[in-house]
């Protein structure tokens, strides 16, 4: 089997795209522009798209009113909370002030962005791993920040990473 | 279709072992009906998260939490489970088994045609004479009735079929096989190899030997280093039911697949000590139909072919089916698994991989081999197996403090080589180490399995000798922040499955002789892992099959001569 001819297999195998179910938010518009103005702090714009441009806002809101048990989602709303009862213009002052509070927190071994959270992890702890896993997920960052390669084709161990620059999608 | 439909052979389960049972005897001219549980699953078609990339999974492919903790409180514990694969395991809130206080065990099981062979974990070693003997010297369990050199060929029959790539190493105790061209190892694991190496002469590391393909066989294309194997692979690179064995039987014209037909039960003629009929339930409707054949194959996995036998109960023979030795459900075995250690390698920074490899390191037992008087505290022996990667942004991202663009530099690096040394080890063959048939029963009225598997005195005293030598070995190979493991997992969580139905000489103590039939039954074969009298420390699947196709031969044979 040639490569033509496996890539025209694993185009013709490829199935439907699940997408996940809209639904309604649970963050009022201010919560919504101080969600995307943190979490662009926490990635932003380099010489790659940063987070608003990967839409990582809208997964973060997503995984916030959908997926978060409520003890997340309280953690998480108390932290937009008190980042949104400090002054708009120090927002990376009130940001620092929260990783500080957070500074003792040890996450359980094996920590991943994937996997089942701790669910009483600190707000900048919850914030960072949203914006972090949003990011680096998404088409954007995959392929900019990322490099995606689904098919290699063959499998080298010793490769010096200077060559390349990124690290592989996951 | 109706009970008047005749068939030479049933096979029950379309995994590892049953597409093998289907292959060779419809290949050998049979009409084989193969039952699966399960909803099929088409080769390419069916693997509908193929390549499928993050983004496009729904929340990027975390876990669905309502219905992991809801349907998959136990399927999700598999490593490998995830939004990609979860479509491939069974429901456990459909299908519960039981766990008693105190004794859990992780039942892994999927619900589809072709079974864990699409999910599976693909190393593949010979046992040899070390285990074949191992009973007979020891004195646990019962004396195989086979040896290496009977099944010896079968071994080779097996891997030029399912096509594995190797290294040919020459050791007495993990004998070479037909090999592909091995994998390559990365810069680390060759560092680790010849560190180890050195320090321990007798120990030898190798790359794991995979069923996985280097090079194309037949329609077969070679490893394109994707990666996550277990979603599926339209290539066929790696061996599953569906990509290798059920195409062959299909081929044939002589296999009728029916999914969605979970097997209740046999049902057995005392007067002519033949199984005359299998009983099954259509998983969709709950209709119930019996089929009849002249030879019956159960392949539906250690544990559930010892549940059918057991559910196959009768006024002569209340305990189940081919259980006159009164071992049916006794004696199962699974890895001592879990215990190992992790740890970084520092002297790598800047190197770096390109392409997946579905594989790992392998080493193999270096303890209680034969000819050696052994200075130990316990018998049998165990095997490692090691993963050596880079660790990725995803693991790494929280020890990087801070935020902002230094934040986003910083990740941008891989973090350090991470090695994990993984123990797999013997279990010893016990009475009491058992599966029965509870009185609670599932939705369509067949009694549950009741687990009651404990590892003993001399799995946790090799515990320690795992421990011990993972670490040790790691400061050889210039390891740093290792961490040792010392609990190990849940039975179970290997996979690594045996017994409920021992192979042995004596119909007294055991339910198969050494051709995998049933002492009770001549017409009834037994080729997964429920026939297994041990448990080696050697994954066990290639050993499932070879003794599923040397089996599939003895009955093809015995059917001609008119013995059956």
């Amino acid at each position: 089997m040639n490569r033509r001819t496996l890539l025209q297999i694993l185009a013709l195998a490829a199935g439907g795209v699940l997408h996940a179910k809209p639904s309604a938010s649970k963050l009022d518009e201010k919560q919504q522009k101080i969600l995307a103005e943190l979490a662009e702090l926490i990635l932003p714009r380099t010489d790659t798209p940063g987070a608003i441009d990967a839409g990582v806002p809208a997964f973060i809101d997503h995984i916030v009113s959908d997926w978060y048990t409520p003890t997340e989602r309280s953690i998480f709303m108390e932290g937009l909370r008190v980042v949104a009862a400090a002054d708009p213009a120090q927002r990376v002052g009130a940001l620092q002030s929260l990783e500080q509070q957070a500074a003792s927190y040890v996450p359980p071994p094996g920590t991943s962005v994937f996997g089942k959270p701790d669910e009483r992890s600190p707000f900048f702890f919850k914030l960072k791993l949203l914006t972090v896993l949003g990011y680096y997920t998404s088409e954007v960052g995959s392929t900019t920040e990322l490099a995606f390669n689904p098919v290699p084709g063959r499998y080298d161990g010793n490769v010096d990473f200077a060559t390349l620059g990124k690290q592989w999608t996951s | 279709m109706s009970e008047s439909q005749q068939f030479d052979a049933i096979v029950v389960g379309s995994g590892i072992t049953g597409g093998w049972a289907a292959k060779e005897l419809t290949e050998k001219g049979l009409k084989v009906l193969l039952l699966e549980r399960g909803k099929d699953v088409q080769h390419r078609s069916g693997y509908t998260t193929e390549h499928m990339p993050p983004w496009e999974m729904p929340d990027r492919g975390l876990f669905e939490r309502d219905v992991y903790d809801r349907d998959y409180a136990v399927q999700s514990r598999a490593r490998g489970f995830g939004y990609a694969t979860q479509h491939y395991w069974i429901n456990d809130r459909e299908n519960p088994y039981v766990q008693p206080p105190g004794m859990p065990f992780n039942w892994f099981r999927t619900d589809v045609v072709g079974g864990r062979s699409l999910v599976w974990g693909r190393h593949v070693y010979r046992f040899s004479d070390l285990d074949f003997e191992a009973n007979k010297k020891d004195g646990h369990g019962v004396d195989w009735p086979i040896r290496y050199r009977d099944i010896a060929p079968w071994y080779s029959h097996v891997e030029k079929f399912i096509g594995v790539s190797g290294k040919a190493e020459g050791l007495a105790q993990l004998p070479d096989g037909e090999f592909q061209p091995p994998m390559a190892m990365n810069v680390v694991e060759q560092a680790f190899k010849q560190r180890v190496e050195t320090k321990y002469p007798e120990r030898r590391v190798t790359i794991g030997r995979v069923a996985v393909l280097t090079e194309p066989l037949g329609d077969r294309g070679a490893c394109h280093y994707c990666g996550p194997c277990a979603r599926g692979c339209s290539v066929g690179a790696y061996f599953s039911s569906q990509s290798s064995t059920l195409p062959a039987a299909t081929k044939t014209g002589n296999l009728t697949l029916r999914p969605d037909s979970l097997v209740e039960s046999l049902e057995y003629d005392h007067q002519k000590r033949r199984v005359t009929g299998v009983r099954v339930i259509d998983t969709r409707t709950g209709a119930r139909q019996k089929y009849t054949a002249r030879v019956v194959f159960l392949c539906a996995s250690a544990f559930a072919s010892t549940q059918v036998l057991l559910n196959s109960r009768s006024e002569q023979h209340p305990e189940g089916l081919a259980n006159s030795s009164g071992t049916l459900g006794r004696y199962i075995m699974v890895h001592y698994h879990g215990v190992g250690a992790t740890a970084t390698m520092p002297g790598f920074e800047g190197k770096y991989f390109y392409g997946n490899r579905p594989n790992t390191l392998y080493l193999p037992r270096f303890r209680n081999l034969a000819g050696e008087e052994s200075k130990l505290d316990f018998t049998r022996g165990y095997g490692f197996q090691s993963n050596t990667f880079p660790i990725a942004w995803s693991s790494y991202w929280h020890r990087v403090p801070g935020f902002g663009a230094e934040f986003k530099q910083a990740l941008r690096k891989p973090g350090p080589w991470f090695i994990f040394l993984e123990g797999f080890g013997e279990c010893l063959p016990y009475a009491d180490n058992r599966v029965v048939l509870e009185r609670a029963t599932d939705r369509f009225g067949v009694p549950q399995l009741r687990f009651e598997v404990t590892f003993r005195e001399n799995e946790r005293r090799m515990g320690a000798d795992i421990l011990r030598e993972s670490v040790d070995m790691l400061k050889a190979a210039g390891a740093s922040n290792i961490n040792p493991l010392p609990e190990p997992a849940i039975p179970g969580t290997s996979i690594h499955e045996y017994g409920g139905a021992r192979m042995g000489n004596d119909p007294r103590e055991s339910v198969l002789n050494g051709h995998n039939q049933a002492h009770d039954a001549p017409n009834l074969f037994i080729t997964d892992g429920a026939c297994m009298s041990s448990s080696s420390c050697v994954n066990p699947s290639l050993t499932f099959m070879a003794l599923t196709a040397r089996a599939a031969g003895y009955a093809v044979d015995q059917l001609k001569a008119g013995a059956i």
